[in-house]
């Protein structure tokens, strides 16, 4: 590929993919809210917010030490000033050899790092079979235009062997604009023992209390929470441990208490040097299948890219999972003779249902996969579902007929897929054999209804959008 | 803010908007994340922006901003207990990919994120190896080293669906 061409590639991608822009006073009027919301009432608008919540107890998560509504902080915390954190901050040779460290990766030139000034070390501590170090600074120089007092804040992560001394540290993270008003954190992993290790470090203001949710819960309606738990900081810092058979974005998010108000994050991560692990999780879970499979294709490979998200993103270990393929076809593409489509179904411990649907191309490189969408629903037998996917692997520059295509699933007594628009004009009915219809993607298609044979509505559903696992 | 420098804002938010959506979904891969990007540049350029207004590059600003935001993103801060009305609309990947964006997107995702900015920044926003260094907060010679290993791993994602699509 020419130069040329990944410039009108990436063109047309960013072109056809970025969100639609918003009306600029409605824009504007968000980002002067936001702006005000994190200046002056990043606290105390989240204490309001915490009344409401003691007032809905069943909508909270927290069971215990329910916080009471605060009158807003009269300062600001600096989580990152004062004097160094942790077991080794007496330390004083090896602080001071963690604060020259270069702020750079492994691998990179020495003098590729940002030029600090103002270099301080936050927090250093072993941490189980690990040494790990939080490390802050001013990025020099400051963006051209801003005023000193107001020249970001970065941090830098180094982690190394217990022991370690701070040449043996390797920054492991970078953040190049921090809030000094909020608490960071990082999740780093490690492999061993056929399971991702996660060890997560939270660095608060030493008064703050810290509370983590190791991962979503999904209830039998389909519903997503989280349940949070105190974690006991020493000196503001909290160290969380744990399994994951599959690893993304981290599952725990966690949040801070103080004077009463709540503010919620995530941690970072840094997943792309992870060993892999040395057995297939995905293979772990049970699949079954409702209706027979097709032949062979090299396709198939992506169905269990629906596990592999599902296991990252819930953080359940497989054996709490029952997979159904509820149907698998061949779809018209341009990339391969034809793309595989599997729609499967995933019963999660609470009885809820996950359904995913992927495409599996092989355009020569090796398959990969295409997400047609995917949703939670309320605990029922799967073989009860109706879902509506549509499925692309297309180019928009071919015709729709291509290989756009509307996959319609239903019970077995389905036999008419009814399309309709939004404003409830039926744009075709399609038979349905053995709950199946696969038709060509329709414009302007707002929903299906799935007909019984006396032409009663068993269900109508739009086409999938994306779960959102995050509980948030 | 004074009443003309808000209305100056406004101005270059309606003017610039999509162009800074645009470069954000390369960045960021997914609309929610690219969203949440922009909204997140603007923010921080709207605390200074009387004097960047006065400098005469505000574009150029806030595209560093959104740059150096990308890199050091702190995964989507969540206020779901703070400012809900502030909050992005939030959105998963792309719901629908069409498959050759969806590929060039896979490819751009699987590189390390300084590599994809550096291919971003020379090829989409068509700036210098020494520019783009400036946003990276890098050397010009990394920029060079990120941006050859970049387009060696693109050639050889992209390679085979190209040729398949040639032999059609």
């Amino acid at each position: 590929m020419e130069e040329t061409e990944l410039r009108n590639r990436l063109d047309a991608l960013a072109e056809r993919t970025a969100p639609p822009a918003r009306e600029a006073a409605d824009l504007t009027t968000s980002v002067v809210a936001r702006h005000h919301a994190q200046r002056r009432r990043q606290w105390a608008v989240a204490a309001a917010v915490v009344a409401v919540l003691v007032l809905v107890p069943a909508v909270r998560a927290l069971t215990a030490h329910e916080p009471t509504p605060a009158a807003p902080p009269s300062e600001q915390v600096d989580v990152f000033g004062g004097p160094t954190r942790g077991s080794l901050a007496d330390d004083t040779a090896l602080i001071d050899a963690i604060q020259r460290l270069p702020w750079i990766r492994a691998g990179d030139p020495p003098d590729d790092g940002p030029s600090m000034t103002d270099l301080h070390v936050v927090w250093a501590d072993d941490v189980e079979t690990e040494r790990w170090a939080l490390v802050a600074g001013i990025v020099a120089p400051a963006p051209p235009a801003v005023p000193a007092d107001d020249a970001p804040l970065a941090v830098a992560w180094f982690v190394g062997p217990r022991g370690a001394t701070a040449d043996q540290l390797a920054m492991q993270h970078l953040i190049r604009d921090v809030d000094r008003h909020l608490p960071t954190a990082l999740t780093g992993y490690r492999t061993g023992g056929g399971v991702f290790h996660s060890t997560t470090v939270v660095v608060a203001a030493p008064e703050d209390r810290i509370e983590v949710s190791l991962r979503p819960e999904i209830a039998a309606s389909g519903t997503v929470t989280r349940q949070f738990e105190d974690v006991p900081p020493r000196e503001g810092v909290a160290v969380v441990f744990d399994t994951h058979a599959a690893i993304g974005d981290p599952t725990l998010h966690y949040r801070v208490l103080r004077n009463g108000a709540y503010v919620t994050l995530r941690p970072d991560s840094e997943v792309d040097s992870v060993p892999p692990l040395d057995r297939d999780p995905t293979a772990e879970v049970p699949v079954e299948r409702l209706r027979d499979a097709p032949s062979g294709h090299p396709g198939d490979s992506a169905a269990p890219t629906i596990i592999a998200d599902l296991l990252a993103g819930t953080g359940l270990p497989p054996d709490q999972l029952v997979a159904t393929v509820l149907w698998a076809g061949d779809l018209p593409s341009v990339i391969s003779e034809t793309a595989r489509a599997t729609v499967m179904a995933v019963r999660l411990p609470s009885g809820a249902i996950y359904v995913d649907g992927v495409l599996g191309l092989d355009g020569g490189a090796g398959p990969f996969a295409v997400h047609c969408g995917s949703e939670l629903r309320a605990a029922t037998p799967v073989e009860r579902l109706v879902v509506v996917l549509h499925c692309s692997s297309v180019p928009p520059s071919d015709p729709p007929d291509a290989g756009e295509r509307l996959i319609v699933l239903g019970p077995p007594e389905a036999t008419t897929a009814r399309l309709l628009d939004a404003q409830g004009q039926v744009l075709g009915s399609n038979p349905m054999v053995d709950g199946v219809a696969v038709v060509p993607m329709p414009d302007n298609l707002a929903t299906v209804e799935v007909l019984g044979a006396g032409g009663d509505t068993l269900d109508a559903r739009a086409p999938m959008g994306v779960a959102d696992l995050t509980g948030d | 803010m004074r009443t003309e420098d808000s209305q100056s804002f406004t101005e270059f938010v309606s003017a610039e908007q999509a162009g800074l959506l645009r470069l954000a979904i390369l960045l960021a891969g997914d609309r929610g994340h690219a969203e949440d990007l922009v909204q997140i540049a603007l923010m921080k350029s709207y605390r200074h922006w009387a004097r960047i207004s006065r400098s005469g590059t505000p574009s150029a600003y806030v595209r560093r901003v959104l740059v150096t935001s990308h890199t050091s993103w702190r995964r989507r801060l969540s206020t779901t207990e703070q400012v809900m009305e502030t909050l992005p609309e939030r959105a998963g990947p792309l719901g629908i990919p069409d498959a050759e964006d969806e590929e060039l997107r896979r490819a751009l995702r699987a590189l390390p994120p300084r590599m994809r900015t550096a291919l971003v920044l020379r090829f989409y926003e068509d700036l210098s190896e020494q520019r783009t260094a400036d946003l990276m907060g890098c050397s010009a010679s990394t920029v060079n080293t990120q941006t050859t290993r970049g387009l060696t791993r693109l050639r050889d994602a992209l390679s085979a669906r190209d040729r398949v699509r040639e032999e059609q």
